[in-house]
């Protein structure tokens, strides 16, 4: 009998095994790690990310001398990087990344955000080699890591997302355009690191992650739980959290130190008038329903009941329009200009939940607005001037959520906000860099006498606020 | 298309049925005409502007998924753009600037902070020679709401309600895993065409059945080997407009529900009256192709020439689909002919390759003289090659039939 020769191939995501028939080859007893029988091409198949694993059998199986074994999958390079500037880790990212290149390079190290996370993922970038892919979760994010790399390394770096399509040995992707190009690049990088990692559980993004053939992965993030509880499924696709620090391990040492306020405003009698209207417009259709909206299910089934008749509709539009006055209250807007004046020397942050507010802020007191539909170059034109000193102030939706670096900041005014708990952490993260002794306010305006005032209690029980 | 959060849908014993609206029915016809006429009506005005006659068309109505929908369809065939005395992103640049040097551009003036919010306006609409209301109203003309539509769709209302129904449809295979199409024998040009589709959409098929009872289909994708996926939806859906374009079919589609991801079932049929958008080519006969039959009828011969096609699976990497089937009257003796008329050079090596390791050996390739190139190429063709300058002949076909046919 001829020898077995085994050709290992991608495909859409996929390995394919050219050589090996479903019967088996001596000295295999069973299919290698995560391959199935396709009947549809006659072929064993596995996912992606079992690259690892297939080829650590396979190459066991041939120097056993039971066959030939050819790696046709892997299109990825070794690299030549250094360091343009080098310059002294903390301890922590140094012990993050000894944890995980003591677990085979894989796995997930959790620092707050200001802890120089993305330096983490530079030394593992260093430290392999390899060509690699950073996974970002937002368009600005993704620009931010392609400053990073360009001026660490000083190599070409690819992008992939916010209509670029370039595929370079360093390449810098989003999520969503990670999901829906990876089947085609799986083969391009070795390693892959997932910024903002508690994201990647989703049912798609996972996939992202599942069709990579990248042996090696890094996880960064400042906080993995998940409401779901589905970060468990980061165990397999990412590797095991390898290195955990909380922001009150590092707060003082690393991190500027921190207050909170409180600004309790007042509905104008006009606005408390709408508000109480709207409100029970809205409160009565939800009792007559018999939806309970603190249930997990009751948003769904409010949006469902009101689409059913008039009356519904009305609640509808009164729930949004009550949602909108304790947003962005007249009474929010001149306490912003009192902060405003009590700061108007100190770099200043404004968040709130909704574009409209936001653009009502910006055209109001003439300042930089920055939402998912600003353009990339003007984006990046106004943070550069926010940091430099040339604009005092910047107002913003959620797009500024997650890690973009605004190190200069030391005033956060977070206008309107929703009660998640990361989103806030990760809100407060941004003030607080490190800076020479600075100390950083963040204050929470709260419209007295609506729902605000209680989701603003439940987000005090947070670590990061005490 | 419409996208999954406009899907109008009930689930009835796990079958999800799209609310299809009629496209005889008046009031839906009204509708369509009406927001038809909104969009009219609205070509040199802001997205803003149409998004307020829109609202105001829906009033307190309860059919918002279905207006909407529709909405977005007609979105998506117009066209917005940028429209301001002054360039914003210049505009804005200049009065973050000013109102920088005076922050907080405030409301009303005080000892300390000197200079207002109007001011600023002022200062800068004087610079660029304009008065104030221009430049607050051109600040954010680039935001899509102050986007102005240049052209309208062109849609009829009745054909809107088409692309509503195909669109729900669309939506709702979104969401699918995978998709089994049981298809009726049909002109072989379009099995063709339809096989390409899946090609073009990436999509992995799997056939199974004979020409006589109907051909079955099953599409999926690589990764659906290891899991249920929606990956492959987006492909799914965008293959059904060509699927409408074949006569005889019936569609299943798995799909996964809702936050709590129950498996249900879509079913589709050519009965429901679905009309495709996509340009149907499938049913073109060449010149060639109708000369052969001609001149095929006049021949006396045991062998009949049949149009109704085969579907013969390579592997999962392709198929054939034979233009014509050649089959003894006598002893059942069968031969595949593949006519390769327009092709490009590249594709004919392609497909030789492809047929030589996965096709059936009872085959004739009819291939034209332009494309004959070096000999050696053709010369382990896989079955039996017929090269043909502007005809084939009846009789030389015949002859090659005879070599490879078998029962």
């Amino acid at each position: 009998m001829s020898t077995v020769e085994i050709t290992l191939r991608f495909d859409s995501g996929t390995l394919l095994l050219d050589g090996l028939g479903q019967a088996l080859a001596p000295g295999l007893d069973a299919p290698p790690p995560g391959c199935l029988w396709d009947p549809r091409i006659g072929r064993f198949r596995a996912p992606g990310y079992r690259y690892r694993e297939v080829m650590t059998a396979l190459t066991r199986w041939s120097r056993a001398g039971h066959g030939a074994l050819t790696d046709n999958a892997r299109k990825y390079n070794t690299l030549t990087l250094a360091h343009r500037a080098e310059r002294q880790a903390f301890d922590h990212q140094r012990e993050a990344i000894t944890a995980w290149k003591a677990k085979g390079s894989r796995g997930v190290v959790v620092l707050p955000t200001g802890a120089g996370k993305s330096y983490v993922a530079e030394m593992a970038i260093i430290s392999l080699q390899r060509s690699a892919l950073v996974v970002a979760p937002t368009l600005d994010l993704m620009n931010q890591w392609y400053d990073v790399l360009v001026t660490a390394f000083g190599a070409k770096v690819g992008l992939l997302g916010g209509g670029y399509h370039e595929i370079e040995d360093l390449t810098v992707s989003t999520y969503d355009s990670a999901y829906i190009h990876m089947e085609r690049y799986g083969d391009r990088w070795g390693l892959i690191v997932f910024d903002e990692c508690h994201h990647l559980p989703s049912p798609t993004y996972l996939m992202a992650a599942e069709m990579s053939l990248a042996p090696y992965r890094l996880g960064l993030t400042a906080t993995l739980e998940r409401a779901d509880g589905r970060e468990a499924l980061l165990d397999e696709r990412v590797g095991p959290r390898v290195y955990s620090r909380g922001i009150k391990d590092l707060a003082g040492e690393y991190l500027a130190d921190y207050d909170v306020q409180t600004v309790l405003v007042d509905l104008t009698p006009e606005e408390s008038t709408a508000y109480t209207e709207a409100r029970g417009v809205y409160k009565d259709f939800v009792y007559d329903m018999g939806i309970s909206m603190g249930s997990p299910d009751g948003w769904g089934r409010f949006v469902m009941m009101s689409s059913r008749s008039p009356e519904g509709r009305r609640a509808f539009l009164a729930y949004r329009e009550q949602k909108q006055i304790s947003l962005a209250s007249r009474g929010k807007l001149q306490v912003l200009e009192g902060l405003f004046r009590q700061h108007a020397r100190e770099r200043t942050i404004v968040f709130t939940n909704d574009n409209e507010t936001v653009y009502t802020i910006s055209r109001t007191f003439l300042i930089p607005a920055i939402t998912h539909q600003t353009d990339v170059k003007e984006r990046k034109e106004i943070l550069a001037r926010f940091n430099a000193g040339e604009y005092p102030a910047v107002v913003t939706s959620r797009v500024l959520n997650e890690g973009v670096n605004i190190p200069e900041a030391s005033v956060a005014i977070i206008l309107s906000g929703t009660a998640s708990v990361r989103e806030h952490v990760q809100r407060l993260g941004r003030i607080l860099r490190r800076g020479e002794g600075k100390r950083a306010v963040l204050y929470e305006v709260i419209t007295r006498g609506t729902v605000e005032e209680h989701q603003s209690g439940r987000r005090r029980e947070h670590d990061a606020y005490r | 298309m419409l996208t999954a959060d406009l899907i109008a849908a009930r689930v009835v014993k796990g079958e999800v049925k799209p609310r299809y609206v009629s496209p005889m029915d008046p009031a839906a016809l009204a509708l369509a005409a009406q927001m038809v006429a909104v969009f009219a009506e609205h070509v040199g005005r802001t997205r803003e502007a149409l998004d307020g006659a829109l609202a105001a068309l829906l009033g307190e109505g309860t059919e918002y998924l279905l207006h909407r929908g529709l909405a977005k369809l007609l979105s998506d065939r117009a066209e917005f753009e940028v429209k301001s005395a002054c360039e914003p992103s210049l505009l804005r640049r200049r009065l973050f600037e000013e109102a920088a040097k005076v922050h907080p551009a405030v409301a009303v003036a005080d000892a300390v902070h000197k200079v207002t919010r109007d001011e600023v306006v002022a200062r800068v609409a004087a610079e660029l020679g304009v008065d104030a209301a221009t430049v607050t109203g051109a600040m954010y003309a680039d935001l899509e709401a102050e986007h102005v539509m240049t052209t309208g769709p062109d849609l009829t209302p009745e054909a809107l309600i088409h692309r509503y129904n195909v669109g729900l449809a669309q939506a709702v295979l979104l969401r699918a895993t995978s998709m089994t199409v049981e298809i009726a024998a049909g002109a072989p040009a379009r099995y063709r065409q339809l096989f390409r589709y899946v090609k073009f959409y990436r999509l992995m098929h799997q056939v199974t059945g004979t020409a006589k009872t109907g051909y079955v289909l099953r599409l999926d994708g690589p990764m659906s080997l290891f899991q249920l996926s929606q990956k492959y939806g987006l492909q799914l859906a965008e293959f059904l407009p060509a699927l409408l374009l074949c006569e005889a079919w019936k569609v299943s589609a798995d799909v996964l529900w809702g936050k709590e991801k129950r498996a249900l079932t879509l079913r589709l049929s050519s009965e429901q009256g679905l009309v495709s958008h996509y340009p149907d080519k499938g049913v073109y006969v060449t010149r060639e192709e109708q000369f052969l039959v001609d001149r095929f009828a006049e021949l006396k011969t045991p062998w009949a020439l049949e149009r109704k096609s085969e579907v013969v699976d390579l592997g999962g990497k392709g198929v054939l689909v034979p233009e014509f089937v050649l089959r003894h009257k006598t002893d059942g003796r069968v031969a595949y002919v593949e006519v390769m008329g327009f092709w490009k050079r590249e594709y004919l090596e392609a497909r030789l390759a492809l047929l030589r390791s996965d096709g059936p050996k009872n085959l004739v390739l009819a291939v034209p003289w332009r494309l004959r190139g070096n000999d050696d190429e053709l010369a382990d063709a896989p079955g039996e090659v017929l090269f043909f300058k502007d005809v084939i002949v009846a009789k030389e076909l015949l002859e090659r039939a005879e070599r490879v046919a078998k029962k």
